[in-house]
């Protein structure tokens, strides 16, 4: 039954919902603190080891041992790249309208690979004029395979782009940096 | 609520001849405040987003200021070693600059037979003998790791003597710090 106008009440009632303002105040200063450090921009590193100069017997033993596997050198010029090994002939590659062939060094690496898939190592023999960009990807088109390359396996998205990952798909897994 | 309401004006107006409507009015007025649920639950979403991103970068690895790392497609995680950092005008060694370059390249007066980089010598060495008294477990277990970053214009000309340097100073496991290279 509806109340006489003088009955009713005139206090307002109280807001019973709930106060989000602290809450998008709270999120806010998470937010920007997250932004911040996501800017960081995330670092991976190369392993890069410089040759050691054997000096103990046993070293020596191993290092003679070793001459059974391939040696394959990438010299890094002004020019382009030339890959010398002992179970193929010198291949040259001369730099482009886009700059240095990582694409066919890297498939040419791929050859050589399958001749001998023990092998591991490659020596990067830079000029004093390669920059360290340049030395980078010659490692990185030495270092796995491609999507597409023979012998490449697909990874499941749970160890792709992982450490983990760094078990399959090797191709000059040891890439060293010679004329130091 | 406000429909309630809203509907007990309307009778309250039509019995009292409209004495009323002004109060009925405002009882059905709805209110004009921010939607801030609707706000929270698009701020939740990024907020969500950004802490899976936070997971993933390993941040307490610090990129020296002035310098420029290559990028690589490398997905080795950063590990804890004695960083050293080239850039354009210095080199430093745990953040602590140990000699200035000049014109990209080493002073003449820093060098010793044209290669060896003698106060960057002396700076490895002391860190050396420190990381071998520290261990004192075992003396020969000296790692000898090293993380170097370097600015990616830097002519390996300069490079080679910070690494025949680190090399006689017996820090022979060189990593090489770079930026991970979008897949996408």
């Amino acid at each position: 039954m509806a109340k006489k106008p003088s009955d009713r009440t005139h206090r307002s009632r109280p807001d019973d919902s709930l106060n989000l303002t602290p809450l998008i105040d709270m999120i806010t200063c998470l937010m920007f603190f997250l932004m911040m450090f996501a800017s960081i921009l995330p670092v991976v590193m190369i392993d890069a080891p410089l040759p050691k100069v054997a000096s103990t017997a046993e070293e020596v033993k191993q290092a003679k041992n070793d001459e059974a596997k391939m040696e394959v050198s990438i010299f890094i010029t002004s020019k382009g790249f030339q890959v010398k090994s002992d179970s193929a002939a010198e291949k040259s590659f001369t730099i482009g309208p886009k700059g240095y062939p990582y694409e066919d060094l890297h498939k040419y690496l791929v050859g050589l690979k399958t001749k001998r898939p023990s092998s591991k190592e490659l020596t990067l023999m830079p000029s004093d004029d390669t920059s360290y960009e340049v030395m980078i990807g010659a490692m990185d088109a030495s270092r796995e395979l491609y999507k597409g390359d023979t012998g490449y396996q697909a990874l499941s998205p749970e160890i792709a782009n992982k450490p983990e990952s760094q078990q399959f798909n090797r191709l000059f897994s040891e890439v060293s940096i010679g004329g130091v | 609520m406000g429909g309630g309401g809203g509907g007990g004006g309307s009778s309250a107006g039509s019995h009292h001849g409209g004495k009323y409507t002004k109060k009925s009015r405002s009882r059905t007025h709805m209110s004009t405040g921010l939607m801030l649920a609707s706000m929270l639950d698009i701020l939740m979403a990024i907020l969500f987003f950004l802490m899976k991103n936070y997971s993933q970068i390993q941040s307490d690895f610090n990129i020296g200021k002035d310098i420029s790392l290559p990028y690589s497609s490398s997905v080795n995680p950063p590990v804890n070693a004695l960083q050293m950092v080239v850039t354009q005008k210095a080199v430093l060694v745990d953040q602590e600059k140990v000699l200035d370059l000049v014109n990209g390249d080493i002073a003449k007066q820093d060098l010793v037979q044209g290669l060896l980089i003698k106060p960057l010598a002396l700076k490895l060495k002391k860190l050396k003998d420190r990381s071998v008294v520290q261990n004192d477990v075992d003396k020969k277990s000296f790692a000898g790791i090293i993380i170097m970053q370097a600015d990616k214009s830097l002519q390996f000309s300069m490079l080679k003597k910070i690494l025949y340097t680190a090399q006689l100073s017996d820090f022979v496991t060189l990593k090489l710090a770079v930026l991970k290279k979008d897949e996408s």
